[in-house]
């Protein structure tokens, strides 16, 4: 329906509500027009006079029928802030059938606020913006040395994506002992307001990204991704409220999906926050870093920080933190090229030393540099890498993983 | 509504080589219908395109095959490189930390680990004509005494080879008395391979190291030296693996795929660096690079190590021992 129409439907119906028993002269009148022109509209606007009154057919125009329609239509209202009592007049359910939906719609990965403001509920979608500062994600199971891989800025659905790369990264890593996967965001390369790069990337929408990056995304089979989204994922929610890091996780059990630019993992007693930073880098590349590092409370110190987002490759130790910026797996993309930014492809592999109490002692890490990009249409020509645990893969290379153990 | 699996359908019925006007007719279309089938193929991503060859419209399509094929060679197959980096170890001041540099020598041994880079500096120099103080600082004075301190003292593995470069402090004997250090370390110790100064290549299976002590007061900014250095290299001189000497900190990066580090020193804070708000870093790092037969580095393994404060000996120059391991 068009802007225009729907203003005018809008306007009926409120005319509607004013006065009972309507008959189409009276509207006509109301709205100025004659009858004959009055019926036309009403026609055009898809409202058959001819069987039913107006108010049943305005009526069945807004009915909500199944659970879908209503969770649709709550969705569309809490894009902007609204109390639940609005929603329930617009929608004509009770507060408590709108409330429960809230609850499911949360319960589903949507970041809903729901809170009391003047004695009033008032719910509001935050899209990707994050409830709180410090998510904690805990990963409990391990008690020794142990060894992940970082990676960043995968940027997939970018013509310049790096599949290919990026799934003998996860074979490098599987094999040579890594328990789990960080990546510090932008799994996606989003969208483009910017018309000069729509036609660097071959999905356009929330959707196709999502289902590009579930069908081929790495997978080995018990080997866990934990991730946030960028700016560049975020990029999609200016056309739709959907969550991406949540969509891809509700559909891949492998894909962990930790919010947007920051989380923390707690691995027994290491912290590790993750950050996708925003803003553009810096010359020096250890700038932003050592700012940030600079700026933490002591109180809020952890013991390793991977920064995504700049696409470059350094490592130190500050204030006992050791930082990391961690490589992308894209190759330079036209804006990277038009906004001079350089970038290293690559990933860490970082493997943490515990004292004989259990703490965190050090770190060591390997660095898998790509000098060269794949050229040759990795993004349609690289298979994806799906290794379940019955398969012949998966044995090899668990014996080279027990080799290295 | 645009169907999709109709036009996927299609894509699987046209023949490569194709003419136009013969799958126009099959399929019943317009040619301007079946340009827009085109066009929606190849918004769905198939490689399909009309070529025209001695004026007739051919279709030409690609079926894109999706293959896995591995990037980097088995690590098993490439060469294996183990080495350690040290820096900055300023002999003959009564701050260094010969103890820790010991440590780290022995640790090398337990590990395998043969060849040790020194990125300059071996010696605190004397430059006491610049900083009369300095005087006060140094337990050995003068080119006789400091470079004596050092061919007795520097650790000695039997084996093992240390290559170095000299720092400024080491090249203020050559500004006072134009006697070079390093060449009589090199001379009279066998295990020590003098490279030169401020600047030196060095190459193990064709991966290349360039050894740094550069001059000037360290940035703020961990990275910025070491990149205004890379950003001065030409394309074809760079090296694999650049190290930077004197800033006495600590720091890595891979920038223009120069595999880069700043080296830590083996010095306590001196009152100069107190002075000026600078940390000094002590620490090394231990190597093991795997390369291919071009010297392309695969995989680099790294290990700084990092000494605390309370690892440090406020009087390592009164009674640290002599590391000798035949």
């Amino acid at each position: 329906m068009k802007k225009s129409e729907k203003l005018l439907l809008n306007r009926i119906k409120k005319i509607i509500e004013e006065t009972s028993d309507i008959d189409t002269q009276t509207l006509a009148d109301k709205l100025n027009i004659t009858n004959d022109e009055c019926i036309e509209l009403l026609n055009n606007l898809g409202i058959d006079i001819i069987n039913e009154n107006i108010n049943d057919e305005l009526k069945e125009c807004e009915e909500l029928i199944t659970d879908d329609d209503k969770k649709k239509k709550i969705f569309e209202l809490i894009k902007k802030e609204i109390s639940i009592n609005k929603i329930s007049e617009i929608t004509s359910l009770s507060e408590l059938e709108i409330a429960g939906i809230i609850n499911e719609l949360k319960e589903s990965g949507y970041n809903i606020l729901n809170v009391i403001k003047n004695n009033e509920n008032i719910v509001i979608n935050l899209g990707n913006e994050s409830l709180r500062k410090n998510y904690i994600h805990n990963i409990s199971d391990i008690n020794e040395d142990f060894t992940f891989l970082a990676i960043s800025d995968t940027r997939l659905c970018s013509y310049y994506q790096q599949l290919g790369i990026l799934n003998e990264i996860y074979k490098i890593a599987f094999s040579s002992g890594a328990k789990f996967v960080l990546h510090c965001g932008d799994i996606t390369e989003g969208i483009y307001k910017n018309k000069m790069f729509k036609d660097t990337i071959f999905a356009h929408d929330t959707f196709a990204q999502k289902e590009y990056v579930i069908n081929n995304y790495p997978f080995i089979e018990d080997f866990n991704t934990y991730f946030l989204t960028g700016d560049k994922d975020a990029t999609l929610n200016r056309e739709s409220t959907e969550n991406i890091g949540k969509l891809i996780a509700n559909d891949r059990k492998d894909l962990i999906y930790l919010g947007q630019n920051r989380a923390i993992v707690k691995v027994g007693n290491t912290n590790i926050l993750m950050r996708h930073p925003k803003g553009k880098v810096a010359y020096t590349i250890s700038y932003k870093s050592q700012r940030h590092i600079a700026s933490l409370r002591s109180e809020d110190k952890v013991n390793i920080i991977l920064n995504g987002h700049w696409c470059y490759m350094d490592e130190y130790i500050k204030r006992k933190i050791h930082q990391f910026s961690i490589p992308c797996l894209v190759a330079q993309t036209p804006e990277m090229d038009l906004n001079d930014i350089p970038n290293t492809v690559g990933a860490y592999l970082i493997n943490v030393k515990l004292d004989k109490k259990g703490l965190f002692k050090k770190t060591t890490y390997r660095r898998i540099c790509y000098y060269q990009t794949l050229k040759n249409e990795d993004y349609r020509r690289v298979k994806p890498l799906n290794i379940k645990k019955d398969s012949e893969e998966y044995k090899k290379l668990c014996l080279k993983r027990e080799n290295i153990q | 509504m645009i169907d999709y699996e109709y036009c996927t359908k299609m894509f699987k019925i046209m023949k490569n080589n194709q003419k136009v006007e013969d799958i126009c007719n099959e399929l019943k279309l317009t040619t301007i219908e079946f340009k827009g089938l085109i066009e929606i193929l190849s918004s769905m991503g198939y490689d399909i395109t009309i070529q025209n060859e001695n004026g007739i419209d051919i279709i030409k399509k690609r079926n894109i095959i999706k293959t896995s094929k591995n990037i980097k060679p088995n690590i098993n197959n490439l060469n294996h490189l183990k080495i350690c980096i040290v820096s900055d170890t300023h002999l003959c001041t009564t701050i260094q930390q010969l103890g820790l540099l010991n440590k780290v020598y022995k640790e090398a041994y337990k590990r395998g680990i043969t060849t040790f880079l020194h990125c300059g500096d071996l010696l605190d120099g004397d430059f006491t004509k610049i900083r009369p103080d300095q005087n006060y600082q140094l337990f050995r004075r003068g080119f006789d005494e400091q470079v004596g301190y050092a061919i007795d003292m520097y650790p000695h593995i039997k084996g093992c080879t240390t290559y170095f470069i000299e720092g400024s402090h080491d090249q203020t004997h050559v500004k006072n008395g134009g006697a070079t250090p390093g060449t009589w370390i090199n001379k009279l110790r066998n295990d020590m391979v003098y490279l030169g100064t401020p600047q030196a290549k060095i190459e193990f299976n064709k991966v290349v190291f360039l050894l740094q002590h550069p001059g000037g007061g360290c940035a703020r900014s961990l990275s910025y030296k070491p990149q205004i250095a890379i950003d001065e290299m030409e394309t074809n001189e760079k090296p694999n693996i650049f190290l930077q000497g004197h800033f006495h900190k600590a720091y890595g990066t891979v920038y223009r795929n120069v595999h880069t580090f700043l080296v830590p020193s083996f010095m306590d804070q001196s009152g100069f660096m107190q002075m000026n708000n600078l940390k000094s870093i002590i620490g090394a790092y231990f190597f093991d690079i795997y390369s291919d037969k071009l010297g392309h580095i695969e995989y680099f393994d790294v290990e700084p190590i990092n000494f605390d404060i309370k690892d440090i000996d406020k009087f390592d120059y009164k009674h640290v021992k002599k590391l000798t391991i035949n």
